[in-house]
């Protein structure tokens, strides 16, 4: 009943609630920490003050990352751009494995990750960085492969995605058997090959399409492009 | 047509068979029993909540069936009460979970809903001390671990 309860509830109204009783802790948590957007309130608060001489950009990390350690396996729906969520989520061991929808690097956020005390996955300094690229992107497959169970999937803008090979994508792809959004943003993709190895697909969002042959064809399950 | 429910301290209700029907519960005995005059025993529920329940069934005896909700995230659901559900839950905190239970049994959706937005309510803008008081929850949490989860859910605080 609590948690039944506890579904009308606000995220500040949750937060208050787990620290009312062992019981409600229990029950509630999973319900506060089912969808986590770090891109809106209250997180976007997350920390306000700046670095200073009491906490070090590292130690506000340390924090947040072990937050999302001890919690990740409550967590379904994730959007972040900040890189210490992307790190800790993708570190096998610390349960986000359930998550169905997945976010990151959204370049269009309505609020910008406190970038002088968080690390923003856009950070346009960073993304020129091939090695930057690279990790990030690593990690995010890493973190799309623990997931089987993905619904909804948005890739990061970093503009050059394409540095990953495309069958390492279309792999790591074909891995998700009831993925039904996806959106490529700026990366090419043969979408003939992408709707063969994903056929249950019902939304695709692409920016530039190379090669419209394979829409000719009938896909039944493909309801938005 | 009618049928008698009879609550858990034997008092008989004779109520239009639509309006029972609003108990998900009680629609799926009728249909398995098909055409009978006999009563549903329902030892769950007592005369005084009952009376309730069927107050409420009564007045949204011609709603619509409720579609689920397709939404994927359980904190999207809107916390709107109607007005006179609104009325109608204005009972004492006992009452309130009596109903929410019945309900539950019962399993009529629309008024689990209006009942757990009700409770949802009362939490809204409380501090989890407010909220022990509001609802005579025993604080079981050791210094330490109350501690620990303060710590934790600090990032939400000082907005």
């Amino acid at each position: 009943m609590v948690e039944r309860i506890g579904q009308f509830l606000t995220l500040s109204d949750l937060i208050s609630s787990v620290q009312v009783c062992r019981a409600w802790n229990k029950i509630l948590t999973p319900v506060l920490w089912h969808t986590v957007n770090t891109n809106s309130q209250p997180w976007s608060y997350i920390i306000k003050q700046e670095p200073s001489g009491e906490r070090t950009r590292e130690e506000i990390e340390i924090c947040v990352k072990s937050l999302f350690e001890k919690h990740g396996h409550h967590i379904r729906n994730l959007e972040s751009n900040w890189r210490v969520v992307l790190e800790a989520a993708s570190l096998g061991g610390t349960g986000h494995r359930n998550l169905t929808s997945l976010v990151l690097g959204n370049f269009y956020q309505r609020y910008r990750t406190p970038s002088t005390v968080l690390v923003d996955l856009n950070d346009l300094q960073l993304c020129n960085q091939k090695s930057w690229r690279r990790y990030v992107i690593g990690r995010f497959w890493n973190l799309v492969r623990q997931n089987p169970g993905l619904v909804r999937l948005r890739l990061p803008r970093l503009g050059v995605m394409n540095d990953e090979s495309p069958e390492y994508t279309i792999d790591s792809l074909s891995m998700l058997r009831n993925l039904k959004d996806l959106d490529l943003d700026g990366m090419l993709l043969d979408v003939g090959l992408l709707l063969s190895v994903v056929p249950q697909l019902e939304r695709l969002r692409v920016i530039m399409l190379w090669n419209f042959t394979p829409l000719l064809q009938d896909y039944s399950s493909l309801r938005r492009l | 047509m009618t049928v008698i429910l009879v609550s858990s301290d034997n008092q008989d209700f004779k109520v239009d068979k639509e309006v029972a029907e609003r108990s998900i519960l009680i629609k799926n005995m009728l249909e398995d029993v098909g055409e009978s005059d006999s009563p549903i025993p329902l030892p769950n529920v007592t005369s005084a909540v009952l009376t309730k329940v069927i107050e409420y069934c009564e007045h949204h005896r011609n709603d619509p069936v409720q579609v689920p909700e397709e939404t994927d995230d359980p904190r999207k659901r809107s916390n709107d009460i109607e007005e006179w559900d609104m009325k109608f839950m204005q009972v004492d905190q006992e009452m309130l979970f009596e109903i929410i239970l019945a309900a539950n049994y019962l399993d009529i959706k629309p008024l689990l809903d209006v009942g757990c937005k009700t409770v949802a309510n009362i939490i809204k803008g409380k501090t989890p001390e407010e909220i022990r008081k509001a609802f005579n929850i025993v604080n079981d949490f050791t210094p330490e671990e109350e501690a620990q989860i303060k710590k934790e859910n600090e990032w939400a605080e000082d907005r």
